[in-house]
């Protein structure tokens, strides 16, 4: 509680001196609270990714999936409460990916390290019903270490490893694999020219089918077009963010975020710079902080929050700290702090309908955070959060009662 | 209150101690070329396997690697500020004469260590060139006219680059032969600092911390 009362302080401290915020109320500070913890793991597995199912209009509950360091996935559904409802064990090496279906609730993909793609369905007990696999040449397979599925769920995309020499990205036609499940060769083809270090994201654009952007520990973030015929033309933007990239995603139509392992960038890929960069000591925004302690889990770009927010963690021996920052006039501001968190996290995901944040991490423990009913002063938006929350629970009720 | 906590553990009499012994041995048994000095570093408790790998670049305070070759893509404003420095420099219409023909591209990556480029050229260089300088790893950094020419390309010399793959140890080069101890002292501590802020348990990760010169035995500081 102190930190707060200082940070909000120090805030309004801040604000005198900025104009621009003068018309704004009290800067909101509230907490999120886990509302949810479940310890799933022993101390030695971590969790190294979450996702979950968005779109489901009716259903109040929603589901995720965590993939585990000893290569299993989790699958869990959560609303009022916290089901187990399915555990996949196929995977044979470590997990470098997990997405659900765009467009189902019931299919899961995963990548694995050994260069493998399957896509599992939840309903048949997450039985494999597509596997995507570089099987060319001399049967050695490329060392994954990103995927993704693109929103029209028609193309699979691997990043993988540097290796001999090559990075790539590799292509499957997603929908080719899902009638005949065999070894016959599913691979589209790929690139392999445009990065020299290992491909560690894969981002396409989530409504522009054939837009793809990847990021490399090279340093650089490439856009490609994927209709052009060739590598050479399909590249249309490379960003140089003169740091090596560890994740990337799409902010809006033509921004892209980007988070190396001390900086967030903020990119146009019609520019030539980072319009907003934020380094650790920019995160550390508290006068204890300590820039060394700050680790980044990753980037929101959900305005559920208001805004797009970054997620980043503070681990030292006085604790775990977790916070949720977002860019307001080209500073990091602290839009929720987070109480209660034990553990370094790994990975993040937003239920976006019920502002709920989902924290998987090194001590095995899911968290899943929502925010505290008690909001001070600010105007409308923290009172919509609660209210959105609210909102599902209400029309449950109104079902039950009136059934015609 | 602010507390500052000097958290590194290797002492200013180690390390000073160490880079008198590395540059010792290099006066001793001269090389017909300059020898280069790394940092090696052995790293504990750490599986590469589940934590997360890592990798930064930081600027160091003096030039590690001097021989370093940049070549400017300049606007007209920039290749006549290259021109004027003695600085390799290329143009719009030189790089169109490429052809993106990858062998030559290829070639041109080969010619120099890195690249920078004027901001209206920056752009342009995928659809100029197609991804050969990716390839190799050399897209250009970003020339501004807001910055000088010189300094820039200083700064891409000075900058070097921590990246933990699957191995425990990683090695990075930090300065040469040539260097006076102060300035090597320099450079070996602002590493140091550098790559243990990027472990998850800071000092706790560190086995060893070595440094060599390229024919030299290591000197261990940690």
């Amino acid at each position: 509680m102190a930190k707060i009362v200082e940070s909000l302080k120090k805030l309004s401290v801040e604000h005198r001196t900025h104009k621009h915020d003068d018309n704004r109320v009290i800067k909101r500070k509230s907490e999120l609270i886990s509302s949810m913890e479940k310890a799933v793991s022993s101390d030695h597995n971590y969790i190294l990714a979450v996702c979950g199912t968005q779109r489901q209009i009716f259903d109040p509950e929603f589901r995720i999936c965590t993939a585990f360091s000893d290569y299993t996935c989790v699958i869990y559904s959560v609303g009022e409460s916290f089901n187990q409802t399915a555990t996949l064990t196929h995977n044979q090496a470590p997990i470098v990916g997990i997405k659900f279906s765009p467009t189902s609730k019931n299919i899961l993909y995963t990548a694995t390290n050994n260069g493998e793609i399957t896509a599992c369905d939840l309903r048949a007990k997450g039985k494999v019903v597509a596997k995507f696999k570089d099987n060319t040449e001399d049967g050695k397979t490329k060392p994954l270490c990103s995927f993704d599925v693109s929103c029209d769920e028609k193309l699979v995309a691997g990043g993988t490893e540097h290796i001999a020499g090559d990075a790539f990205i590799l292509f499957w036609d997603a929908r080719h694999s899902s009638s005949k499940l065999d070894d016959r060769n599913n691979l589209l083809g790929g690139y392999w020219e445009s990065h020299m270090e290992d491909v560690v994201s894969l981002a396409f654009h989530s409504s522009k089918q054939d837009v793809l952007a990847s990021g490399s520990t090279d340093g650089l973030i490439n856009v490609f077009d994927l209709t052009q015929p060739s590598e050479d033309s399909a590249l249309t933007s490379s960003l140089n963010t003169e740091s090596s990239v560890d994740r990337i995603g799409w902010l809006s139509d033509d921004n892209l975020w980007c988070t190396t392992h001390n900086s967030l960038q903020l990119w146009d890929y019609d520019e030539v710079t980072p319009y907003a960069k934020f380094n650790r000591s920019n995160i550390a925004i508290f006068q204890n902080d300590d820039p060394d302690d700050c680790y980044i889990v990753k980037f929101h770009a959900s305005n559920v929050f208001e805004q797009p927010f970054l997620l980043a963690g503070f681990s030292s021996v006085k604790g775990e700290n977790l916070r949720c920052l977002n860019v307001v006039n080209n500073r990091l501001e602290t839009y929720y702090n987070m109480i209660g968190n034990k553990q370094i996290v790994r990975d993040s995901w937003l239920h976006e309908k019920s502002g709920s944040l989902v924290t998987v991490g090194e001590g095995g423990l899911i968290n899943i955070w929502r925010p505290s009913e008690t909001v001070p002063i600010q105007k409308n938006s923290s009172h919509k959060l609660v209210a959105k929350i609210g909102t599902s629970k209400v029309r449950d009720h109104q079902h039950r009662t009136k059934p015609y | 209150m602010i507390i500052v906590i000097n958290r590194s553990k290797v002492s200013r009499d180690t390390l000073y101690e160490c880079v008198n012994a590395v540059l010792q041995h290099s006066q001793d048994k001269k090389r017909k070329f300059l020898e280069t000095v790394e940092l090696q570093i052995g790293l504990k408790n750490y599986d590469p396997q589940k934590d997360k790998r890592f990798s930064g670049t930081v600027k160091l305070k003096n030039i590690p690697r001097p021989k370093m070759q940049v070549c400017v893509l300049g606007d007209q404003q920039h290749c006549d500020e290259a021109k004027a420095n003695n600085i390799p420099y290329m143009d719009a219409e030189a790089l169109k004469k490429l052809n993106k023909n990858k062998k030559l591209v290829k070639k041109l990556a080969k010619k120099y260590d890195a690249f920078l480029a004027s901001e209206s050229l920056i752009k342009q260089i995928p659809r100029i060139l197609g991804p050969g300088l990716n390839k190799a790893g050399k897209f250009p950094g970003l020339l501004s006219h807001q910055e000088s020419m010189v300094g820039k390309i200083d700064e891409v010399k000075a900058t070097i680059k921590f990246q933990m793959k699957k191995v425990l140890c990683l090695s990075v080069a930090v300065g040469h032969v040539e260097m006076t101890p102060d300035e090597l002292v320099q450079n070996v501590h602002l590493s140091i600092n550098f790559l243990v802020s990027l472990l998850k348990k800071h000092w706790q990760n560190v086995r060893s911390l070595h440094i060599k010169s390229s024919m030299g035995p290591p000197q261990r500081l940690y």
